[in-house]
């Protein structure tokens, strides 16, 4: 699977009209043909395209990711330099939302129509209807500008100053994100809270005597996590991949700048590792699917006891 | 309250009526169900599907569904020397949930959906009798174990660690008894505990509701359709139809001797092996109509071969054919028969 995705990855960068030399140096050096053409040998760029493909896949395997285009960087050094910025915002926000969404969703779906349930309707209306960078803007645009008790983002690097002198910083780029991640969870957890409600072994708990809130907590909620796992596993990609438009929003410092630096600049061997990482990540998460569902409901364990 | 006057009944249900909204209908299930069941005593509730009898169980239980109340009618409950009236209790409130498991067990139909897929079988079961008796998680387990081992669950310590689909329908089913029984409770409903099983699963599992029933003095409701198993375990009968119980009786009276024509025909459809395998089995004529469907009188008249323009007048009250057997009809004679049919039906 990780190679039929590392093949895609490369082959359709090489697929692309420009040409990646062009796209490197100065275009006042490019009228010298020899030049260009002794580079291009220099970087292997005229080998057999199947030679290219397998030294790369080698490279990146070793933990070579080459150099970027544009800056002449490392690549390994820009991701080292942006991927704090990026796991910390996506990270707090893929934590605080779904602490957020499950405890909603819970009481949401727990007593159909009461506070949480409507809490959550509204929630869920704003952060599915409104794009993430709009939420950020209008945070911006109150928080930062009308009133400016916030400052508008803009990460600072650690090490400078103190945890929470930077802390601010977050504040508006971190709710953006939980807003945004919280809405479709919210449904998620309060439609499978119903579901699993209306099952035949809720009633067996309620013929037992047992308390409305042991139900929920000890029967209910364990069983409705099976569908809302899944949709949080498949957003772990964005803890290398970075929330674009949240960062671009925000002018965080992250990997999700770097990608929209990288495709306006064709900067390939950028987008391509990205690329790969994003990929790597996706298929951890459904490996990580499979564990947490296995945990959760003991039908699926593999090799269970006869 | 009137339950000291006559002889001592656990369950008294007066006049139940149960209603449940379904977008803008009101749909009323149960219609006046008046049950009166004296301790110790193994009560069958027959009648085919839709005609209330799981809604009746659940209603005592006070666990119908959210659209689903009891509309008017009282459920009298005698629990040592208090009579309790259960529909008045709260839902979910303390003395409600006691009586749930603790004084009322209840086993389901559908084992395997009845049990938590996520949980092992013994905790289930454990969950019940630490929820009423101050009992360590040690001893519920001890007795728990032991419980299985009675009610014949092989290698009860090891099953104890199991999870519900690593078990048989069988099995299942006498989790779900453990479950019902853990906390002796005085009266024990059980809603179709066999329609999922095989046949010689199902008379296992009878039998081991009846020694319950004899050994440990317990009162039993049975809800089944499945006639055959009446005659075996009940010592009274209720059949229902359409949300109204028709004919109560004891076992002997109502199965040898039905008076209201629906039992008469239900029984009719029950094959016997010495039948003669040339005559065509009966069944009862047209369909079950609809609870939504309002209707004055009686909720048979449409499929009764004895109907009479008086039964479609008014609404058909319970008259006593015998002490103890009554029957919702009046086209019985003054002998409680019903009037030979000419012309064949």
């Amino acid at each position: 699977m990780a190679f039929t995705i590392s093949a895609l990855i490369f082959f359709a960068s090489r697929l692309s009209p420009i040409d990646p030399i062009l796209a490197m140096i100065p275009p006042d050096m490019a009228s010298d043909s020899a030049n260009l053409e002794q580079l291009r040998e220099e970087l292997g760029l005229n080998d057999h395209i199947i030679l290219q493909y397998l030294t790369w896949l080698k490279n990146i395997a070793t933990g070579d990711f080459g150099y970027s285009l544009q800056s002449g960087q490392q690549i390994s050094e820009i991701l080292a330099l942006r991927m704090p910025a990026t796991l910390e915002l996506v990270l707090t926000a893929l934590i605080l939302s779904t602490i957020l969404a499950l405890t909603l969703g819970l009481f949401a779906g727990a007593k159909k129509g009461g506070i949480a349930d409507k809490l959550s309707r509204v929630l869920g209306v704003v952060g599915i209807a409104i794009p993430d960078f709009f939420i950020g803007l209008a945070l911006l645009n109150v928080f930062a500008y009308r009133v400016s008790w916030l400052p508008s983002g803009n990460r600072v690097a650690p090490g400078q100053i103190t945890f929470w002198d930077r802390f601010p910083n977050y504040i508006l780029p971190v709710a953006t994100l939980t807003i945004a991640m919280l809405a479709v969870l919210i449904r998620y957890t309060r439609n499978s809270v119903l579901d699993t409600l209306n099952r035949d072994f809720v009633k067996t708990a309620r013929s037992k005597g047992v308390p409305e809130w042991r139900v929920l907590y000890s029967h209910v909620f364990r069983n409705s996590l099976g569908p809302v796992m899944v949709l949080l596993a498949f957003r772990l990609p964005l803890l290398v991949g970075g929330s674009i438009l949240v960062e671009t929003v925000f002018q965080w410092p992250g990997i999700g700048t770097t990608i929209i630096a990288a495709v306006t600049a064709s900067d390939y061997p950028v987008i391509m590792v990205v690329s790969m990482l994003i990929a790597m990540v996706i298929l951890f998460a459904s490996f990580l699917v499979d564990i947490v569902k296995s945990i959760l409901d003991p039908r699926v364990r593999l090799g269970g006891s006869n | 309250m009137s339950l000291s006057t006559e002889k001592d009944l656990i369950l008294d249900l007066k006049n139940v009526n149960v209603k449940f909204k379904v977008e803008d209908d009101t749909l009323h299930i149960l219609r006046d169900v008046s049950l009166s069941i004296p301790r110790g005593s193994f009560l069958c509730v027959v009648g085919e599907s839709g005609c209330g009898k799981s809604v009746t169980a659940q209603a005592i239980m006070q666990l119908l569904p959210d659209n689903g109340e009891v509309s008017s009618g009282d459920i009298y409950f005698s629990q040592g020397d208090q009579v309790l009236k259960l529909n008045e209790l709260e839902k979910f409130g303390k003395q409600m949930r006691d009586i749930r498991g603790g004084k009322i067990g209840m086993i389901f139909q559908d084992t395997l959906s009845s049990l938590n897929p996520a949980h092992k079988v013994g905790r289930q079961v454990a969950e019940s009798l630490l929820q009423h008796f101050p009992v360590s998680k040690d001893e519920a387990r001890t007795r728990v174990v032991e419980l299985f081992r009675k009610l014949g669950i092989p290698d009860p310590e090891r099953r104890y660690e199991a999870y519900p689909h690593e078990f048989s329908g069988g099995m299942r089913q006498r989790v779900m008894i453990a479950i019902a029984t853990i906390c002796e409770p005085d009266l024990v409903i059980a809603d179709e505990p066999t329609t999922a099983l095989d046949v010689t699963i199902q008379a296992q599992i009878m039998t081991l509701l009846k020694d319950l029933q004899k050994s440990a003095g317990k009162t039993f409701i049975l809800i089944t359709h499945n006639m055959a198993l009446v005659s075996e375990v009940a010592d009274h009968v209720a059949v229902m139809y359409l949300g109204r119980v028709v004919e109560y009786g004891a076992v002997d009276q109502v199965l040898r001797d039905p008076r209201h024509p629906y039992t008469k025909a239900l029984m009719a459809s029950v094959p016997n092996l010495d039948a003669d395998k040339n005559v065509e089995l009966q069944t009862v004529d047209g369909q079950t109509p609809s609870p939504a469907e309002v209707t004055v009188g009686c909720e048979f008249a449409g499929r009764c071969p004895y109907v009479a323009a008086a039964c479609r007048e008014k609404t058909i009250e319970m008259t006593r054919v015998n002490p103890g057997h009554d029957v919702r009809c009046i086209r019985l004679d003054a002998n409680g028969k019903l009037p030979v049919l000419t012309g064949g039906a």
